[in-house]
């Protein structure tokens, strides 16, 4: 017992040693950091494709005002790690866009930004960037826009390597869904086995997006979760139906990778860009991803493979990339700075230089790094299309979203997909109409309590899809 | 926990008032030394445990003002929820698969390892016991490379020819839930057969011997000397083994994180995905939802306790009072 | 109890085969961590890298800031392991060794508490932390972690003292000792196997704590635990297998060897808790 008190106390004094060194150091470093008269600002950047971008962005700006510094930090929960900070008072100067603007206005935790964003500046931005609960609130500027809202609709990457050593051209790719199937298993006869068709991953967002997205080319009035004729929100369409059918199918006859259904998006990029794909699904930064994180620049772009190969399209705007500002910032002054500072250069250093997207700002200089640039910008333009957002027109719709959303299970039919896909759901139809059935009944329940709203607020009779819905529709209807 | 009422009776002999100050200031240290733990226990666990029931009756985000009173909505919700039901069932199997893998294989290794005669039993009691040192969320990262699809095991088996396609065994909900049971059995196993040793090593030799004399074989004496007078310890290593299962959070979250479509989600995942994640939680973060979830949990727990607790102790409380003062208390070490 | 000797092989035989499967996990981490990237996608089941990778190591150590994991992580066990000590043990004496008024209550209350139905404690848990103003130094995490009352370790040692004959105490109060020099002298040093016991166990738990360092450290990286690392690190480097591979053995095998070396005292101090 003597020897083992011993051997007690002398791992608690090693550790408290070690322990205590350990302390010096990280004191040591910040003192060896800490001059006097620089300022530091945080910024938390939660997109993995901005990450070079921003560093560039940084070091350039640090070069030219040496009295600030900016730490990045990369946040990759960034939900979870917003919610944190915000409920610890302890935010970042600046993040990139997450949680609801509406949430942080009503704890006041978001920086009027309308000293930069003059009307001005504002019209140098793409159509379409300003809007409610988005960049806005109440007509005043809450975010630093990033990208364009005319983007992240998912395209088609082709590895051209695999098609070389297959012998196909630009000719081959598919279009429709039946094509598709076709030229895939011409890949995996004339590969042996080691080339899939297509790498997929599992994300519920990842796969409402894509099931959204083919199935506009079905059942075209439903862009996102909310038919804005009929005036509901519906995501029990044939479109989406068929779309999850189609995905199921593709594992289920070998033509897409097995691993597709437990991995993320890096990991599919990785597949891909390595050859065990021949097609990847995925965004516009993608390209970026490719060409930087896994050094592969031999690819294509062409749109997604659709249902007897019928056009489709996503709402643009779906997601305010932007940058947001703590109201509690300390270094306002400088924080402003750096926006000054970006407002110049950011859109050219962080999306052109290095690929990672469409810039929210128009006619913006740079050097895209490889040449499919080009092509993910002509193909985002005509797939990204704007669509009513009914809080342009009833602020109220808001605060009554944030209700109704409330008294749903699920917040999308992502995750029943990923269920379907993976066996667990057998029959998508009934789960899926099921959750259509519990969102209309929600939403009609929050209708009852919000006199403020009625379902009039979601019927567009002038909108028609495929037709971007401009700000001349929104005065048609005022 | 005997009570020092015999000290008080033998010092009779000494002065009564000296006697008394004594203990009046016995008594002013004791409250002394259960200042800490008691200051502790009201600020860092009563106040959390009575928060946690309060928040439960509002629609909260966790942010801002705690101002929308909802009453029982939130339970009203939870119980009609399919999901919460999945979780609360994917939870039971759990607890159930860990109890029965981890307590049973980990008596049937202990009964191997306390044989005497047994050669370097140091070294196989340390290596099944390993896993127990180590950190579950990290290890749920490891097994879930070995897992994949494309991962170790996968290959093995592939390499003996043992199947022909790689098996899902994480994105298969039945699959991943029996993954889920086996690692947590794999993880907890070896505390269970440490216990088990315990219960073991405190049955007396001569009991063997006696059995030994009178003819018994291995398997009459596991069954008729051994078994028996493990009851008692068996039930508090059961009851450990609940307890723990309740507590899956570590495992799951790095292991499926409750995927796919949260056939893998237990309670406490589900209470972490609606607190902290609105991609994984409803689309909303909402903390009342998941506090109400919490006590609901928290019910769930002291009910499979009680019920395991009469079950199993009520015999035994009686008798253990009786024992008492022979005893002489803690034999550790 | 089993005879033959044939009997006796087949049981090594199980042992040792079972025991390879049941370590393999963490010899297969070893040999990962030392592959290249591709290596680790492309070589199958084959165990050893051709060429060891040792810089993953300088990487995840520096680069991906495990160094500072592990010492918050020795700081935080360490610390939290001290004070559940200090609060069970003054505990455990008061209740254990000395009469005062009021004394059932407390044990019952003691009992009860672990009876009580929790609810989802750590959002209160975290509020509270912040409210203290402990958000941003490890002791938050410290407090939030060695809170709470150890009923297992209070009744433990309250067993203990209850236990130890009368004339220590009276031999120690004719010398003119009070109340605490008893206690920090005597008593305290007597109870040595409980001490370890408690530190042991605790010391498993909090070195494996996940969700009190998750919820406080999630927004910083600063303060994180080697298990709160490396659960970000994957999040953020998803298609750096070896790197997580090498993270997870910095994460690991410090426990596993300080294990090795004193697993003697491991198991006896847990045999130890549940004998009691």
């Amino acid at each position: 017992m003597k020897k083992f008190s011993l051997l007690f106390v002398l791992m608690m004094t090693v550790v408290f040693i070690l322990g205590a060194c350990s302390d010096d150091e990280s004191v040591d470093s910040e003192n060896e950091n800490g001059d006097e008269d620089v300022v530091t600002l945080s910024l938390w950047n939660r997109y993995s494709e901005l990450r070079g971008g921003f560093a560039q962005l940084i070091k350039d700006f640090e070069a030219e005002h040496p009295g600030i510094r900016i730490e990045t930090q990369d946040t990759p929960e960034a939900e979870t790690q917003l919610r944190t900070a915000l409920s610890e008072g302890n935010l970042p100067d600046m993040w990139t866009n997450i949680v609801d603007l509406s949430e942080l206005m009503e704890v006041d935790a978001v920086k009027n930004l309308d000293e930069i964003f003059t009307e001005d500046v504002k019209a140098q931005f793409q159509d379409g960037t300003w809007y409610e609960n988005g960049t806005t609130a109440d007509g005043s500027v809450y975010g630093f826009p990033l990208a364009a809202p005319q983007s992240k609709a998912m395209i088609m990457y082709y590895n051209k390597d695999v098609f070389d050593m297959l012998g196909l051209t630009e000719d081959d790719i598919p279009a429709s869904w039946e094509e598709f199937k076709a030229l895939g298993q011409t890949i995996v006869d004339e590969s042996n086995g080691s080339v899939y068709p297509i790498v997929w991953n599992n994300p519920g967002w990842a796969n409402e997006q894509l099931v959204s997205m083919m199935g506009t080319a079905i059942t075209p009035e439903v862009p996102w979760q909310e038919n804005y004729k009929e005036g509901v929100p519906q995501v029990y369409t044939e479109g989406k139906i068929e779309s999850a059918e189609f995905i199921k199918e593709l594992l289920d006859e070998g033509l897409m990778s097995p691993e597709s259904v437990e991995i993320g998006l890096g990991e599919a990029e990785a597949l891909f860009a390595v050859g065990q794909s021949a097609f990847l699904w995925s965004g516009d930064w993608v390209g970026r991803q490719l060409v930087v994180e896994t050094e592969f620049e031999n690819w294509g772009v062409a749109p997604l493979p659709t249902k007897d190969g019928n056009p489709y399209y996503y709402h643009a705007g779906s997601e305010a990339t932007s940058i947001r500002v703590s109201n509690d910032t300390e270094h306002w002054e400088e924080v402003k700075t750096f926006l000054e500072y970006a407002l110049e250069h950011l859109h050219e250093t962080v999306y052109v230089n290095t690929g990672a997207g469409l810039p929210a700002k128009e006619d913006v200089g740079g050097e895209p790094p490889f040449e499919q640039y080009n092509d993910i910008l002509e193909l985002e333009s005509q797939l990204a299309i704007p669509v009513p957002k009914p809080a342009e027109l009833n602020p109220d719709i808001v605060e009554f979203n944030r209700a109704y959303r409330n008294k749903l299970e699920v917040g999308g039919i992502g995750d029943a997909v990923v269920g379907y896909i993976t066996g667990n759901i057998d029959d998508i139809d009934s789960e899926i109409e099921q959750i259509d059935h519990d969102m209309k009944d929600a939403f009609m329940e929050t209708l009852d309590e919000f006199p403020e709203v009625s379902q009039d607020d979601y019927i567009y009779p002038n909108w028609e899809p495929f037709e971007p819905y401009t700000v001349e529709k929104y005065d048609e209807l005022r | 926990m005997a009570n020092n009422l015999e000290l008080s009776q033998k010092s009779t002999s000494k002065d009564t008032s000296n006697l008394k100050t004594l203990q009046k200031r016995k008594a002013i240290w004791a409250y002394i030394f259960l200042a800490p733990q008691i200051i502790v226990f009201f600020i860092f666990s009563a106040y959390p445990i009575v928060m946690s029931y309060v928040y439960s009756f509002y629609e909260w985000s966790g942010i801002g003002p705690l101002n929308d009173f909802i009453g029982l909505a939130n339970y009203q919700q939870l119980l009609t929820s399919e999901r919460f039901w999945n979780s609360a069932l994917v939870s039971i199997y759990y607890i159930l698969g860990t109890t029965v893998l981890g307590v049973g294989g980990a008596l049937i290794l202990a009964i191997i390892l306390n044989d005497q005669k047994l050669k370097s039993k140091g070294f196989y009691r340390a290596i099944y016991f390993l896993p127990v040192v180590t950190t579950t969320a990290i290890v749920g990262i490891i097994i879930g490379s070995i897992f994949g699809i494309n991962g170790f095991f996968n290959q093995l088996l592939v390499d003996f020819n043992i199947i022909d396609k790689p098996i899902p065994w994480l994105t298969d909900p039945v699959l991943a839930v029996i993954i889920l049971i086996v690692i947590g059995s794999w993880k907890g196993l070896g505390i269970n057969m440490v216990y088990w040793l315990a219960g073991l090593q405190s049955i007396p030799n001569e009991l063997y011997e006696s059995a030994q004399l009178d003819g018994a074989g291995f398997w009459a004496t596991l069954r008729h000397v051994t078994l028996p007078l493990l009851k008692p310890i068996a039930a508090v290593i059961i009851l450990l083994s609940l307890v723990s299962g309740i507590n899956a959070f570590d495992l799951v979250k790095t292991l499926t994180n409750g995927g796919p479509n949260f056939a893998t989600e237990t309670m406490d995942l589900f209470i972490y995905n609606y607190a902290f994640s609105s991609q994984l939680g409803g689309g909303q973060v909402r903390m009342g939802y998941a506090s109400a979830a919490g006590v609901l949990l928290g019910l769930f727990t002291f009910v499979i306790s009680m019920v395991f607790g009469a079950a199993s102790f009520g015999k035994q409380i009686i008798k253990l009072k009786g024992n008492k003062k022979k005893k002489g208390g803690v034999k550790a070490l | 109890m089993i005879t033959t000797k044939s009997a006796r092989v087949m049981i090594h035989v199980f042992l040792l085969l079972f025991g390879i499967v049941w370590i393999y996990p963490f010899v297969w981490m070893v040999f990962s961590s030392l592959k290249t990237n591709k290596e680790f996608l492309t070589s199958g089941t084959k165990l050893i890298p051709e060429d060891f990778q040792w810089q993953n190591y300088s990487e995840a150590w520096i680069t991906a800031n495990f160094s500072g994991y592990f010492w918050n992580t020795v700081i935080f066990t360490v610390s939290t392991v001290i004070i559940v000590i200090v609060l069970s043990s003054l505990t455990g004496y008061a209740l254990g060794r000395i009469d005062f008024p009021g004394k059932k209550t407390i044990m019952i209350c003691v009992v009860a508490i672990m009876f009580i139905p929790k609810g989802y404690t750590i959002i209160p848990l975290f509020k509270l932390v912040n409210a203290m103003g402990l958000d941003n130094s490890i002791l938050g995490i410290i407090v939030a972690e060695s809170s709470g009352a150890h009923v297992l370790f209070i009744l433990m040692f309250a067993s203990f003292f209850a236990n130890l004959p009368k004339s220590i105490e009276e031999a120690a109060e004719i010398d003119g000792a009070g109340v605490l020099t008893i206690f920090t002298k005597v008593m305290l040093p007597l109870s040595m196997p409980i001490v370890a016991t408690t530190a042991i166990m605790q010391f498993i738990w909090t070195w494996s704590s996940f969700l009190v360092p998750l919820v406080l450290t999630i927004s910083k990286p600063e303060l994180r635990t080697l298990a709160v690392g490396m659960e970000n690190f994957v999040q953020t480097y998803a298609v750096d297998f070896s790197g997580m591979a090498a993270g997870a053995t910095i994460s690991l095998l410090p426990v596993m060897i300080i294990f090795i070396i004193m697993q003697r005292y491991f198991i006896e101090g847990v045999a130890g808790a549940v004998k009691s």
